[in-house]
């Protein structure tokens, strides 16, 4: 795993370095001071949540309970440095699906990417958070009543399409 | 919109629903009844081309799970399509032919339970996997005249033109053994048509265009039992609430003739169960005539489905009493922040018994659902929404 990871490093530096070596430098330091500060907003606004920044991603882990009653939520953030923040629910364990905005990998489709793309300058605490805390909410209605309640970019097209293919 | 009563009515609905295989059982007998009438060998009928088929509640798709007893009511035609007309036979001789074809029938089905002669049909008992009790109603096809006769007063009526003649179509001249010609010729029959009420219940049914074109393809393949619409659904629920109502006294509850025609008038395409059911609880008095006929059958606007009102006044007393009833149990549904009215009213009222933590969850999750769509969420700092903490930014779940 190590090794992996090592070697998953390595080249994104050489693709970096091909740049110039300074950049690269700049680029890592960057990435540590943004995780450190990251880290710093979301413990500091949601304290049940802990971060730690390993090998260039930033990994926060938090436990969400949406209301008495229901299920208690263990979500862990992985956040690579120049990538996307990836949403995961630990437990419990929930099959993958798209009616309730789940990819096949089992993270969480928080966001349209085409129309509000992810960037670097969009906070944790302020957006994947609060927007997990939503998803909660509506996949717990959801388990109640098989339906999406949230608002959903592409889903009812998606549905569409797929019946005319069906018909 | 979600509310805790759609989740509820939703509840109710599978309480009393009956599964596919009982409209299937259902099927398979008035198929083997009709296979058996058309066989030469076996029975008289077969010379005049018998036609078996469903009418009421298993042709409309609205039956109820029978509350407190066993057997569902499985009411059937028999109709003869030819050789037989009104001046060729008197109600009685079609109603003894059809009668000795089934007595025939039940022996050789090893049937225990006695045909039973009742004023316009036979009746027999069949059990197997599921109880019933067939109601038969020997027919033959109404007279041309007869039928444009109809076609004309329901048109008169407000109906479409090309649904009334469709509707006219299968009007049947059917057996009434209180007719005071019963037993000699006259052109002067009853008129029966189940099968044009129910073309004319799924013109109503259609309206819920929406609901329709999202549930499926082709609807026209389908019997309106696999249909499942909100105005099905409707009428189920509302016939559970009168069963349940008057349970003690069966007699002198509102028939399903009048229920299922007012819910039917008052729908007005509604989508959803919810706003389907509220639009009919509202509007179902304003159908009522003030005068005769009270409550026309669509399909034949001279017959009144509330005739007995005037011979016995508790009729029509329980009937309004009925209604106002509904209007409270169903307002009773929607006081979310009382989740024991709502389960009571649920079980009481409707038969259904509703999972009470899950009553209690929509109560809390709702409201939050509603500040995240309206934009007015906040996150708290241990990850809840609620009013305080972190506002929440506009976004949509992609996917």
């Amino acid at each position: 795993m190590a090794l992996l990871g090592l070697q998953g490093w390595r080249i994104v530096r050489i693709s970096f370095m091909a740049k110039s070596k300074y950049h690269t430098f700049n680029t890592n330091a960057q990435s540590k001071g943004h995780f450190i500060a990251e880290k710093f907003r979301v413990e500091q606004h949601f304290p049940g949540f802990r971060c730690e920044i390993k090998r260039n991603h930033l990994l926060c882990q938090g436990v969400i309970t949406p209301a008495e009653g229901c299920d208690s939520y263990h979500i862990k953030i992985d956040y690579a440095f120049l990538s996307i923040p990836l949403i995961y629910i630990t437990n419990p364990k929930i099959t993958p699906n798209i009616e309730y905005h789940m990819y096949g990998d089992g993270s969480l489709c928080l966001y349209d990417h085409r129309e509000a793309p992810w960037s670097a300058k969009l906070m944790l605490h302020e957006t994947i958070i609060p927007w997990t805390a939503e998803w909660i909410v509506f996949y717990e209605l959801w388990k109640i009543t098989g339906e999406w309640l949230g608002s959903a970019a592409l889903h009812d097209v998606n549905k569409k399409i797929l019946e005319a293919n069906t018909r | 919109m979600l509310s805790t009563r759609r989740v509820v009515l939703d509840d109710i609905i599978e309480s009393l629903d009956v599964p596919i295989s009982a409209y299937e059982a259902a099927e398979k007998r008035y198929m083997d009844i009709g296979d058996w009438l058309n066989d030469a060998m076996k029975a008289k009928c077969a010379s005049f081309s018998p036609h078996v088929f469903t009418q009421g509640s298993f042709r409309l798709g609205t039956v109820t799970r029978p509350w407190k007893r066993e057997d569902y009511d499985l009411d059937l035609a028999c109709k003869l399509q030819e050789g037989i007309t009104k001046l060729t036979s008197t109600q009685e001789e079609l109603k003894v032919l059809v009668g000795a074809d089934l007595e025939k029938y039940r022996q050789e089905r090893g049937i225990q339970e006695e045909l039973e002669e009742k004023h316009r049909c036979w009746r027999l008992y069949y059990q197997d996997d599921l109880q019933f009790h067939m109601d038969i109603v020997p027919a033959i096809p109404e007279a041309t005249d007869q039928r444009r006769v109809l076609s004309e007063r329901m048109i008169e009526s407000g109906t479409e033109a090309v649904l009334a003649r469709d509707v006219a179509e299968h009007a049947m001249a059917v057996t009434d053994d209180r007719h005071p010609k019963y037993a000699v010729i006259t052109l002067n029959w009853q008129v029966g048509n189940q099968e044009g009420y129910a073309l004319w219940f799924e013109s109503r049914m259609r309206q819920a265009q929406k609901f329709l074109e999202e549930k499926m393809a082709k609807v026209d393949d389908l019997p309106a039992y696999r249909w499942k619409t909100p105005l099905q659904r409707c009428i189920q629920i509302l016939k559970r609430h009168r069963d349940m109502m008057f349970e003690d006294d069966p007699d002198g509850k509102p028939i399903s003739a009048i229920i299922t025609t007012l819910a039917a008038r008052s729908y007005n395409g509604e989508s959803d169960l919810e706003s389907a059911l509220s639009t009919i609880i509202e509007n179902m008095d304003s159908f009522v005539n003030p005068s005769k006929p009270r409550v026309p059958n669509p399909v034949n606007p001279h017959e009144d489905f509330a005739d007995k009102w005037p011979l016995d006044t508790k009729l029509e007393r329980n009937f309004w009493s009925w209604l106002e009833q509904l209007k409270n149990d169903f307002a009773s549904l929607n006081q979310s922040d009382n989740v024991q009215l709502i389960t009571e009213t649920a079980l009481g009222k409707f038969g259904a018994k509703i999972d009470e933590s899950k009553i209690q969850k929509i109560g809390v999750l709702l409201p939050k659902a509603v500040a995240i769509n309206s934009g007015a969420a906040r996150t708290t700092s241990n990850g809840t929404i609620g009013t305080t903490g972190v506002e929440n930014r506009p976004h949509k779940f992609y996917g």
